[in-house]
C-alpha cells in the first residue's frame, strides 16, 4: 500500500499534467482561431511544447530539488497560463491592425507590403511560440522533480507511477479540453480556470507545510491569487475590449486621426460587440453608426465578415437573380447549403415557380440569430416559409448521402480560410454537387475570385476600385477555384462579380450563358444597378486550368493561396 | 579501444529454503552463456558458500546466506556486447524468488580519458548511428499521428476536435507503452527494436487507408440498419475504430523510446539522456516538416507509404549494421520495405483507386 503522502503527490502529478496539456491545447486553438490556419499552428505549437518539455526534463534534476522549487514553478505556470491567451490575442491585434489600418487608410501598397512582410510574420510567430516553449519548459521540470520528491521522501523509486499518472493526467486533460472546455467555455476562461488549478497546487504545497511558511512564499501566492481573481472579474471586459479594437479600431483611427487618450474614450462610447459561441464558431454581432444616422449591423463568423445589413441586398440579389438570368432557367426543386441567415431564401422565395427548397445549415445558433425580430424583419421570416424545409446538419454529408436530384443547388459557405472550410471548396464536394444535379441543373457558388480591372478611369467612373493590383496570388486563387470545378466534371462555368461580391455559376448542360440584359427578367432586382449588371459581360477573371491547382480534401491547395495570413 | 566493462550486481531472496539445485541452476546458465576458464568454491562453517568463476569475459562470483534464504551474484564482463539483461532473465526463470534487487554498472568511463582518444572509436560510430536512427523514428511516429489527425479531419470533418484528440491520445498511449515496456520487451533489445519498427511501419503506413475503410463500413451500417450516421452507435463505432489506431501507434512508439534509451545506455551511460533529447528533436522535426514540406507536396496515402518506407529502411539499417542474424526478422522487414517502395512509386494510381472504391462509393 502506498502511504498518504505518496498518494497525494501522485494526485498532484495528475493535476499538473492536466494543466500543462490544457495550456498547450488552449494556445494551439487560440492561434488557430485567430489566424485560421489550423494545421500549421497546431503542429508548431505541439512541437514547441514538446521541445520545451524535453529541454526542461534535461535541465531538471541538476539544480532543482524539493517542494520549494515545485512551488515556484507552479507560481510561474499559473501566471504564464493565465495571461497567455490574452497576450496572444493582443499580439495578434498588433499584427493584424498594422496592415489593416494602412489598408483602410488608403495606403494599398503599404498594406500589401506589410501583409506579405516576412519579418512581421516571424515577429508574430516568435513572440507567440516563446510562450508555448516557456510553458513546456516549466512543465518539463515538473516530472523529474516529482520523481525526486518521492524518492527523497520514501527512499524508493516511484518513476513508473509518476509517469503513469502524468500520462493519465494528459489523457484526462485532452478529453476534458475537447469535450468540455472548448465547446462550453471560451479560451479566455479555460486559461483562467486552469491557472487557478495550478495555484491550488501551490496552496496545497503551502497548507500541507511542504515548505516553510515565510513571506517569500505566502506573498507571491496571495498576489497571484489576487491577480487571478482580478482577471476573472475583468475577463468579460478584456474580451469586450479585444473585440471592440478588432472591429472598430481602424474606423476610429482613420476617421478621427485621434490620440491614444481620445481613442480609449471613443472605444468606451461604442456599444459592446455581442459574441455568440456556438459549437462550430464564434459569431460576433456589432453595430456601426453611419454618418447619415442609419445603423449598420455586421455579423462575422470566426472574425470573418459574413454580412452587413446595409450591403446584403446587393450580395443576395447577385447570388440569386443574376445567376438565374445568366442561366436563363427557373428551377422547381432547390437545395440551399449554408445561408442560415435567411437572406438568400428571401430572394429565392420571390419566384413562384420554386416549389420546394431544401435548406441545410450546420449551426443552429445562426438560425436562432436569423429568427430574432431584428433580422426577421430583413429576411421576411423566410426560414419559416412553408416552401422551405430547413434541416440542421452537415451540408457535405447530406449531399453525399441523398438520393434526390435537384434543379439547382445554391452554395453559401464562409470563405475557405481554414481547413474545415476548404473541404467545402474541394473537388470531392463539387463532384457530389454535379452528381446531385439534374441533367439540365445548375449550381451557384459564392466564392472569392479576383477580377483584373483595366485602369480605364472613364469606364469605372463612380465605382470604388477596391483592389488596384491583380497579383500572382490572385491568379493562383482563381486557378484553384476554377480548376477544382473543372476537374470535378463541369464543362460550363462562369465567374462573375456583383457589387464587390464574386460568384461562380456552373451548369450540367452545354447551353451557353445568357448575357443579354434585354432578355433578362429584372423585375425582382431592387438594389443592383443596370451599370453593374451590364459590367458582367466585360468582367475578366484570369485563370489557368491545371491539375496541380485542384483543391482536394486529401490534398488542400486552397490554403496556400494567401486567403489565410499564415 | 573500448575499455569499458559491464558490471551486474544482483541480490536474490528466495521464497523457500535454499536448495543446492538452485545454485547449480544459476551456475549452469553462466556456463552455457559465457566462457568459463576456471572454477573455484569454498564452503564456510556453519553455513554459507562462495563460488568464483574466472571467465573469458572476466569474472563471476556468488555468495549464499542460507540462514536468510539469500544469494548475491556479481557478473563482470569486459565488453559491451553481451546482453546481461537476457542472462539475468534466464537465471531468474528457474528460481522461486521472493524479491530481487539488481544494479547495472558501466565501468571504465572517464570523460577526460575519452577526450584523449579523439579519433572516432567504434563506440562513437555506433552511438551516432543510434542517434540518427532515434531521430528518424521519432519523426516518423509523430508524422503518423499528424497524418491520422489529418485523415480524420478529411473524411469525418471537425479538424479542431480531431487534432486535439489525436495529440492527447498519442501522448497518453505513449505513456502506457513506456509503462508496459519491461513486461513486453524481454529478450534481445536490438532484435526487439527491429521487430517493433517493422510493426510500426505496417500499422502507421496503412492507417489512413484503414480510416477510409472504417468510414465506408460506417456508411454501410447506416444504410443497412437504417440509423443516423451522426447518432450514438455509428459515432461510437467510428471513434473506437479510428482512435484505436491512434492509440496503437502511440503505444508502439512508447515501447520504442525506452528501448532506444537502453541501447544508448549500453553504449555509454550518458547516451541514455542524449537519446531522449534527440527523440524530442526528431519529434520537433516531424511536426515542422509535416505542415511545411510533407503535407503540401504528397498525396495523403503516399505520405503514409513514404514514412513507413523510411521506417522500414531504418529497421533494415539497424539489422545489418548490428549484425543481427535472424531470418524471421529480416525477410518480413525486406518485404515491408519493398511493399511500401512499390506503393510509393505507384502512389497516385493507388490514391485514385482507394478514393474511387472507398470515398466515391455513393456517387
Amino acid at each position: 500500500m502506498l502511504d498518504k503522502s505518496v498518494k497525494q503527490t501522485l494526485v498532484v502529478t495528475l493535476l499538473l499534467s492536466f494543466c500543462s496539456i490544457v495550456y498547450e491545447l488552449t494556445l494551439a486553438n487560440t492561434l488557430s482561431i485567430l489566424t485560421g490556419n489550423y494545421i500549421w499552428w497546431h503542429s508548431w505549437t505541439i512541437g514547441f511544447y514538446i521541445a520545451g518539455l524535453g529541454f526542461g526534463a534535461l535541465k531538471a534534476g541538476k539544480k532543482l530539488n524539493s517542494w520549494r522549487e515545485l512551488f515556484w514553478i507552479e507560481i510561474g505556470l499559473s501566471i504564464l497560463g493565465s495571461i497567455s491567451v490574452v497576450y496572444v490575442h493582443f499580439l495578434y491585434l498588433v499584427f493584424y491592425s498594422y496592415d489593416y489600418m494602412a489598408y483602410m487608410g488608403g495606403e494599398f501598397y503599404t498594406a500589401s507590403y506589410i501583409q506579405n512582410s516576412f519579418y512581421m510574420k516571424v515577429f508574430f510567430f516568435v513572440m507567440a511560440q516563446s510562450v508555448t516553449f516557456l510553458i513546456g519548459l516549466l512543465s518539463g521540470f515538473e516530472i523529474p522533480l516529482l520523481m525526486k520528491i518521492l524518492k527523497e521522501s520514501t527512499g524508493k523509486d516511484h518513476e513508473n507511477k509518476v509517469l503513469g499518472f502524468n500520462y493519465i493526467g494528459t489523457l484526462v486533460g485532452t478529453l476534458f479540453f475537447a469535450l468540455f472546455f472548448l465547446p462550453k467555455l471560451d479560451v479566455f476562461w479555460t486559461a483562467i480556470i486552469v491557472a487557478g488549478m495550478n495555484l491550488m497546487i501551490c496552496l496545497y504545497i503551502v497548507l500541507q507545510r511542504r515548505v516553510k511558511h515565510s513571506p517569500d512564499v505566502l506573498v507571491p501566492s496571495a498576489l497571484v491569487f489576487l491577480f487571478l481573481v482580478f482577471m476573472s472579474f475583468k475577463n468579460d471586459k478584456i474580451v469586450e475590449t479585444y473585440l471592440k479594437i478588432r472591429y472598430h479600431a481602424h474606423r476610429i483611427i482613420t476617421e478621427d486621426k485621434t490620440q491614444f487618450g481620445t481613442f480609449l474614450e471613443h472605444l468606451n462610447r461604442i456599444k459592446p460587440v455581442e459574441r455568440i459561441k456556438s459549437l462550430y464558431q464564434y459569431i460576433d454581432v456589432f453595430e456601426v453608426d453611419e454618418k447619415d444616422g442609419t445603423v449598420e449591423t455586421i455579423v462575422t463568423m470566426d472574425s470573418n465578415f459574413q454580412f452587413s445589413t446595409l450591403t446584403e441586398k446587393f450580395y443576395h440579389e447577385g447570388f440569386s437573380h443574376v445567376a438565374m438570368n445568366l442561366v436563363g432557367q427557373r428551377p422547381k426543386n432547390i437545395l440551399v447549403l449554408g445561408a442560415g441567415d435567411g437572406f438568400l431564401l428571401r430572394e429565392l422565395l420571390k419566384y413562384d415557380e420554386i416549389e420546394k427548397i431544401t435548406h441545410i445549415e450546420l449551426d443552429p445558433e445562426i438560425l436562432k440569430l436569423a429568427r430574432r425580430d431584428k433580422f426577421k424583419k430583413i429576411n421576411k421570416s423566410s426560414l419559416d416559409n412553408p416552401r422551405v424545409n430547413t434541416i440542421v446538419g452537415d451540408g457535405f454529408f447530406y449531399l453525399r448521402n441523398t438520393d434526390e436530384k435537384f434543379d439547382a443547388i445554391f452554395i453559401d459557405f464562409p470563405y475557405p480560410k481554414n481547413y474545415n472550410l476548404a473541404r467545402l471548396y474541394s473537388v470531392e464536394f463539387y463532384t457530389y454537387v454535379k452528381a446531385r444535379l439534374k441533367p439540365d441543373g445548375f449550381a451557384v457558388l459564392d466564392t472569392p475570385v479576383f477580377e483584373k480591372k483595366s485602369f480605364d478611369k472613364k469606364k469605372y467612373y463612380g465605382q470604388l476600385i477596391d483592389k488596384p493590383i491583380f497579383t500572382i496570388k490572385d491568379l493562383q486563387n482563381n486557378s484553384i477555384i476554377l480548376s477544382t470545378i473543372h476537374y470535378s466534371g463541369f464543362t460550363k462555368y462562369l465567374p462573375y462579380k456583383v457589387g464587390g461580391e464574386s460568384f461562380v455559376v456552373m451548369r450540367n448542360s452545354d447551353t451557353p450563358f445568357q448575357f443579354d440584359l434585354d432578355k433578362a427578367d429584372l423585375s425582382k432586382i431592387e438594389s443592383v444597378t443596370d451599370v453593374q449588371l451590364r459590367a458582367i459581360s466585360d468582367q475578366y477573371f484570369p485563370y489557368e486550368i491545371k491539375e496541380k491547382y485542384v483543391n482536394s480534401i486529401f490534398h488542400p491547395t486552397i490554403l496556400d493561396a494567401g486567403l489565410s495570413q499564415f | 579501444m573500448d575499455i569499458r566493462s559491464q558490471h551486474m550486481l544482483v541480490d536474490l531472496w528466495f521464497q523457500n529454503e535454499l536448495k543446492s539445485s538452485d545454485i547449480e541452476n544459476i551456475c549452469s546458465v553462466i556456463e552455457s552463456d559465457l566462457t568459463v576458464i576456471k572454477k573455484s568454491s569454498h564452503q564456510f562453517e556453519p553455513h554459507g558458500e562462495t563460488i568464483v568463476f574466472i571467465l573469458g569475459e572476466s569474472h563471476f562470483s556468488l555468495h549464499t546466506y542460507p540462514e536468510h534464504n539469500y544469494v548475491t551474484l556479481d557478473v563482470y564482463i569486459c565488453n559491451m556486447d553481451v546482453d546481461l539483461h537476457a542472462i539475468l532473465e534466464k537465471i531468474v526463470k528457474n528460481l522461486d524468488l521472493l524479491h530481487i534487487e539488481r544494479k547495472f554498472l558501466t565501468r571504465g568511463e572517464w570523460e577526460e580519458f575519452d577526450e584523449k582518444n579523439v579519433e572516432l572509436s567504434p563506440t562513437q560510430k555506433k552511438a551516432s548511428s543510434l542517434l540518427v536512427i532515434t531521430f528518424i523514428v521519432a519523426a516518423c511516429s509523430i508524422i503518423y499521428e499528424l497524418l491520422m489527425a489529418q485523415t480524420l479531419s478529411s473524411t469525418l470533418g471537425d479538424t479542431t476536435f480531431r487534432y486535439n484528440m489525436t495529440i492527447g491520445l498519442y501522448i497518453a498511449a505513449m505513456g502506457i507503452g513506456a509503462l508496459c515496456y519491461e513486461k513486453l520487451m524481454k529478450g534481445d533489445k536490438l532484435q526487439n527494436l527491429a521487430k517493433l519498427e517493422g510493426v510500426i511501419s505496417i500499422v502507421g503506413g496503412l492507417a489512413p487507408i484503414a480510416v477510409l475503410f472504417g468510414d465506408l463500413v460506417a456508411h454501410w451500417l447506416t444504410k443497412v440498419m437504417g440509423i443516423n450516421y451522426f447518432g450514438f452507435f455509428i459515432q461510437t463505432y467510428l471513434s473506437i475504430f479510428c482512435y484505436g489506431i491512434i492509440v496503437l501507434i502511440g503505444f508502439l512508439t512508447g515501447l520504442e523510446l525506452p528501448l532506444l534509451m537502453e541501447l544508448g545506455k549500453r553504449i555509454k551511460e550518458k547516451y541514455g539522456s542524449i537519446v531522449l533529447s534527440v527523440d524530442y528533436l526528431g519529434t520537433l522535426a516531424g511536426v515542422v516538416a509535416f505542415p511545411i514540406i510533407i503535407f503540401p507536396n504528397f498525396e495523403l496515402f503516399s505520405i503514409g507509404f513514404l514514412v513507413a518506407f523510411l521506417n522500414a529502411c531504418v529497421a533494415l539499417v539497424l539489422y545489418f549494421t548490428n549484425g543481427i542474424k535472424n531470418i524471421k526478422i529480416m525477410i518480413p522487414l525486406i518485404l515491408v520495405a519493398v511493399f511500401y517502395l512499390v506503393a510509393l512509386i505507384n502512389g497516385s494510381t493507388i490514391n485514385q483507386f482507394i478514393l474511387k472504391k472507398m470515398y466515391y462509393f455513393n456517387l
